[in-house]
């Protein structure tokens, strides 16, 4: 009698665990994995960290060249994100912004960690060098404190209900005004919807900001939304407008933006706090499964891991944790087929990095070189050149500046496939550190 | 035979969490012809035991194997839960003891866990996962008959086989 309720209650968890494990549920998943938190004994037992090959730390003089690359390309990208041609109105200050992630996937909005959150009025506009990129849409409560302070979040213009005024820049005669805000399918990418344009076609130069003077968003008028894309009117057999092509990357390339904000008030000083923290990690052995490249750490949620965080070695990004438990966690390589990164490209004594956008892994190739997969940029056309691949922050638990390696940046549109050497101790290490800390990782 | 001592679980757990090591490393040489080290333990067990081989063992070896793996913990605990009722059930039609039944439990278990991850991972979102499972299944039901008999040997899974090491 004993026996068959056991075996009934036995077969109904099996059968609960079956129909879980084809339709996952979230509770259930984080339950087993709590459950399996002795786990964490089994990786002890199996490979104990003294056992495990110490790799030759790298020479320090590539250590140092690292560092004044990284600070390089802190400096440079700090450019990028200041007007290149514009300059900012009289009375309208410029408030940095590094962007943190996308709140719950949602691409048309950013959150991000102001610099000086004060004086910051909701609706102000945010851009990035000469582009208008959106509104700030929600800013901290008067009453948070510390890091809680400085968090915003700033919806973009490629959001649905979106909507700004703009105008078509002409040289001579009536510019056409339109509205533009949302986007529209074109291909395999997207570009801004144009509402209502005055007069089409509409002329090559860009088609920039023109709101209403007096209102918050009129302090980035002149900034720009992006360039007519046209395609084929299959009924007319003529060419049709299809919307702006945006000058950004709006999906993987924003990492560090301007809110600009009316107001001359002389702000003290403020320091703003750091976009997460590092913490110290030590690697299991090294795994292969079903073709995929990974590594288990010893470090979980107790530590403050969570799954998407970024796994480094000082300055060089190893890869992400893919899932983290209690007391260990495991950590997907950038090596892995498939494995994503947004990145931009610091050309080596040349001015402004290249954001590239998101890389996808292709694997490493026979000459032990990392096939990386990215979309290509027209407005590449310098030639091919010898560049450093860096992380792009603006993926949850990816900070920026981290290095990826190095590679030549092909020319014009692609898909292209960057063949990258990876810095030697990318092929992990025992010691590393994971990225933690609120918004970082979710 | 008696319920088996706290030690005997922590024993059990020990020699799981090694064959899941072992097994990551012949898939660093091998890829995916490496041979499932923890599923020929459960096999071996199950070869022992028959219908009478104890679940909880396949609960002890997904949590080992959890921490060596990228697959969710339960899809790791259904698949091995699984597996291991495949074999039980095989055991229970064939002379566990004779060659033919040691390859089909061997096989059955290896088929149903491999088969099961592959499916549950695609559904979570990995297609790729459907590509290859076929290496381990083949191997591991190959080597079953070299393997099993020495696994029945290691010190320590006597609560679990009924067997002397």
């Amino acid at each position: 009698m004993r026996g068959r309720r056991l075996r009934t209650v036995q077969g109904v968890l099996v059968a609960v665990a079956a129909f879980a494990s084809l339709r996952p549920i979230a509770a259930l998943d984080a339950g087993v994995e709590l459950l399996f938190a002795p786990a964490r004994a089994a990786l002890e037992l199996a490979a104990p960290a003294v056992l495990l090959p110490a790799q030759a730390a790298a020479p320090l003089a590539a250590r140092r060249e690292e560092q004044r690359l990284h600070g390089e390309l802190e400096a440079r990208a700090g450019r990028a994100a200041r007007p290149q041609e514009l300059r900012l109105p009289v009375g309208v200050r410029s408030v940095a912004a590094e962007v943190l992630l996308r709140p719950d996937g949602r691409l048309d909005e950013l959150e991000v960690l102001l610099e000086d959150p004060r004086g910051v009025p909701r609706g102000a506009p945010v851009v990035w060098g000469d582009a208008f990129l959106g509104v700030v849409e929600r800013l901290p409560s008067a009453r948070a404190t510390g890091r809680q302070a400085h968090l915003a979040r700033v919806r973009l213009v490629t959001a649905r209900d979106a909507r700004v005024k703009a105008r078509a820049v002409r040289e001579e005669g009536r510019e056409p005004r339109m509205v533009v805000g949302g986007i529209v399918e074109r291909g395999a990418s997207f570009a801004l919807a144009v509402h209502s344009p005055e007069d089409a076609p509409l002329p090559e130069q860009p088609v920039v900001l023109d709101e209403d003077a007096g209102t918050e968003l009129a302090a980035a008028n002149g900034w720009r939304l992006g360039r007519a894309a046209y395609g084929q009117d299959p009924l007319r057999d003529e060419p049709r407008l299809v919307g702006l092509e945006p000058e950004v990357d709006l999906e993987a390339g924003l990492a560090r933006v301007l809110v600009l904000v009316r107001s001359t008030e002389p702000a003290e000083p403020l320091e703003a706090p750091a976009a997460g923290a590092w913490i110290p990690a030590t690697r299991g052995p090294l795994l292969e499964e079903r073709g995929r490249s990974a590594f288990p750490l010893r470090s979980g949620t107790r530590h403050g891991v969570q799954a998407g965080a970024a796994v480094a070695d000082g300055l060089r990004f190893v890869g992400r944790v893919r899932r983290a438990g209690p007391l260990a966690s495991v950590v997907e390589r950038l090596e892995q087929p498939g494995a994503t990164v947004h990145a931009t490209a610091l050309v080596e004594g040349g001015d402004l990095p290249v954001v590239l956008g998101r890389l996808r892994s292709l694997g490493v190739a026979p000459d032990g070189r990392l096939q990386l997969r990215w979309a290509g940029d027209a407005a590449v056309v310098r030639g091919v050149v010898p560049v450093t691949l860096w992380t792009l922050a603006g993926e949850a638990g990816v900070p920026g500046g981290l290095l990826i390696g190095s590679c030549l940046l092909p020319v014009g549109p692609g898909p292209h496939t960057l063949m990258t050497e990876r810095p030697s101790s990318a092929a992990p290490p025992a010691a590393l550190r994971v990225r933690v800390d609120g918004e970082g990782s979710r | 035979m008696r319920r088996p001592s706290f030690g005997a679980w922590v024993l059990a757990f020990a020699w799981c969490a090694w064959a899941a090591f072992a097994g990551a490393l012949l898939q660093l040489e091998a890829g995916s012809w490496a041979p499932d080290l923890v599923l020929l333990l459960l096999a071996a067990v199950v070869v022992a035991r028959g219908r009478r081989a104890h679940l909880g063992l396949a609960a002890c070896a997904a949590c080992a194997r959890s921490a060596l793996s990228l697959t969710s913990p339960l899809v790791l605990l259904c698949a091995t839960a699984l597996a291991f009722l495949a074999a039980r059930g095989v055991a229970s039609v064939l002379d566990r003891e004779g060659l033919l039944g040691r390859v089909a439990i061997a096989g059955a278990a290896a088929l149903t866990f491999h088969g099961w991850r592959a499916l549950a991972c695609a559904s979570r979102g990995e297609p790729a996962a459907l590509e290859g499972f076929a290496g381990p299944v083949l191997v591991t039901t190959l080597l079953a008959p070299v393997l099993l008999p020495l696994l029945l040997r290691l010190p320590g899974l006597r609560p679990f086989t009924g067997r002397r090491a």
